[in-house]
């Protein structure tokens, strides 16, 4: 329920939002078809076809009720349908998304571990120094030097593209590894830190002391004993990370060219094709949504003392 | 007592203690600084003009005259960096003023009456975060036009709901001590209560808060301005210089790389300061450092 009324006003905020924009979406769509001259009535004529002419509530309502049913409209400039087009580059996205999600999410705890158990050793400070470039680093910024290093200096990597797995394993082994390290870096970087932090706090608690006076191994206190209590808040941040992740792709996309989500909203935002942003953000929103809801069950399985109402 | 007697500048002192503790902290102060002093005397520091076309220069290597080469249009790389900090600062402090003041007293309404009220104010920030900040952004920063003042709203409002969440969350707690009630029952006002008794007691994880989302809303304007729909050309935005050096990349990568080395030395600096805010803020460390 609560994720419905949330979802409800992503959707009011996307609309309206689209709605403020500058530029009249009737002359773009009239432009982009044909460059003839069309006369005032005319454009009011079109308007009145489109239904642009109704109230603004009803406009909503009215896209509302298409999108639920899985009709998001048309692109203004190239008139594909949307939603067709996010099903082409959403696995796309998907693909890139999840496998930095999930390297994320085993690299970075891990590293987080191994540095709160050894604090103060070297492998601490160097996992810190890592991780605290790691969430600095502007993804596009990453991207180049990866870019220049191993495509052009080295000539090891193709530096752009994307080919399916499906269609081509090797070829899209190639072209994945430098978009996935720059997707993957902040995840990596944030949960290590997060884990560190909490690992250490969880180490000065009561029972961890009494675990080692029982005279438990230090593997035994640290993955049945400390993990399991200092996970919980590494389990809320993935929920971030995700949307991180998302909001990645955009520039990730942008610099390695590759047809995802990402690369949609830019290039619908750049040609001013409202529709087609319209649709990615709340495809976006409804897919964050989904996931924190996911995040939130997985946490009260964690932690059964949270109860949802 | 005898705590009583102890003059309060042990707090001061102990506070510059544990944040100078950590050689990383230092650095960020040190760099932060030297940053704003760049940004105060652009004018002089800088060996040109950064909007001066030399034609006679165009995409120069490192060289004497240019120390860190100069782009297509002839423009030094090293004066445009150094001017660049006016924007990256401007974008950094003001994101930070409006989000973190409109934030706060969203939150300060939603957690303090709570009920309804909270209820309607959590649900519309659930809504913003389940859009990216950069894609928000991005929307937004469109909707405004592309000046610093578009891209600083643009931003503000992206990570606006971090901050109702944590004013919010801080709230629900503070409200609960007693002497927040002891002040209800000597009549204090509403605004009384939200802003002399509970605001003063959530403001060190604010200011934690605020120094990393200065970092966050600098890489977020310098994303925007590298995608082409944050501070357009020619303004000395270090994002947009990344991505005009895109384009000679194989020729001269430096001008890419310094100015993306910039965003990430400020970025990274701002993250150790918080870092070591937290350490020196959180009564719950005292005494580990």
């Amino acid at each position: 329920m609560h994720a419905v009324l949330v979802i409800l006003i992503v959707s009011l905020m996307v609309f309206l939002l689209m709605r403020l924009l500058p530029g009249d979406p009737i002359l773009m769509y009239v432009t982009s078809g044909n460059l003839q001259s069309i006369s005032k009535e005319q454009i009011e004529q079109l308007r009145h076809e489109l239904g642009m002419d109704r109230p603004l509530f009803v406009q909503y309502f009215d896209w509302l009720w298409h999108a639920v049913q899985g009709d998001l409209g048309k692109s203004i400039l190239y008139r594909y349908d949307v939603l067709q087009e996010i099903g082409k580059r959403l696995p796309v996205t998907l693909y890139l998304g999840l496998l930095s999600f999930i390297i994320g999410c085993m690299i970075g705890p891990f590293l987080g571990v191994v540095s709160a158990v050894r604090r103060g050793k070297w492998v601490d400070s160097l996992v810190t120094m890592l991780a605290n470039f790691g969430i600095t680093a502007p993804p596009f910024w990453l991207g180049a030097v990866l870019i220049y290093v191993f495509g052009l200096y080295l000539g090891l990597l193709p530096v752009y593209g994307y080919t399916s797995p499906l269609h081509d394993l090797w070829k899209n082994l190639q072209q994945s590894v430098m978009p996935i390290f720059v997707l993957a870096t902040f995840p990596i970087a944030s949960a290590a830190r997060q884990t560190r932090s909490s690992v250490i706090e969880v180490m000065r608690q009561d029972y961890i002391r009494t675990a080692w006076a029982k005279g438990l191994s230090e593997r035994v206190i640290i993955i049945r004993h400390v993990l399991k209590n200092a996970l919980m808040p590494v389990v809320t941040l993935q929920g971030m990370l995700l949307r991180n992740i998302i909001g990645g792709s955009v520039v990730v996309e942008t610099v390695f060219a590759i047809p995802g989500m990402g690369k949609l909203v830019v290039d619908g935002m750049l040609s001013q094709d409202y529709t087609v942003v319209q649709g990615v953000i709340l495809v976006v929103g409804v897919t964050v949504v989904i996931s924190n809801l996911v995040v939130d069950v997985l946490y009260g399985w964690l932690d059964p003392r949270i109860q949802y109402e | 007592m005898p705590e009583e007697t102890l003059p309060p500048i042990n707090e001061l002192r102990r506070f510059v203690r544990v944040l100078c503790s950590r050689g990383v902290v230092v650095f960020g102060i040190v760099a932060i600084i030297a940053v704003i002093l760049a940004a105060m005397f652009a004018p002089i520091i800088a060996p040109y003009d950064p909007y001066a076309q030399m034609l006679d220069d165009v995409l120069q290597q490192p060289n004497g005259k240019h120390l860190l080469g100069s782009d297509s249009l002839g423009r030094d790389t090293l004066s445009r960096i150094i001017f660049g900090t006016r924007i990256t600062l401007l974008v950094g402090v003001g994101t930070v003023i409006i989000a973190a003041s409109l934030g706060t007293i969203i939150g300060l309404i939603a957690g303090y009456f709570g009920g309804w009220i909270f209820t309607v104010i959590m649900r519309f920030t659930d809504g913003i975060m389940a859009i990216p900040p950069l894609l928000l952004a991005l929307v937004i920063a469109a909707l405004l036009g592309t000046g610093v003042k578009g891209v600083m709203i643009a931003v503000s409002f992206a990570l606006l709901p971090g901050y109702i969440r944590l004013i919010c969350g801080q709230v629900l707690s503070v409200k609960e001590n007693e002497y927040v009630m002891a002040a209800r029952s000597v009549g204090v006002s509403h605004i009384g209560m939200m802003f002399r008794h509970i605001l003063p007691n959530c403001l060190s994880p604010l200011i934690v808060q605020m120094t990393m989302m200065m970092g966050l809303a600098i890489l977020i304007e310098a994303s925007l301005s590298f995608l082409g729909l944050g501070i357009k050309p020619p303004s000395a935005a270090w994002g947009s210089m990344v991505y005009d050096g895109y384009k000679y990349l194989v020729m001269r990568p430096i001008l890419s790389l310094a100015p993306g080395l910039a965003i990430m030395m400020v970025v990274f600096a701002l993250n150790m300061i918080g870092d070591g805010l937290r350490d020196a803020l959180d009564p719950r460390l005292r005494g580990t450092l």
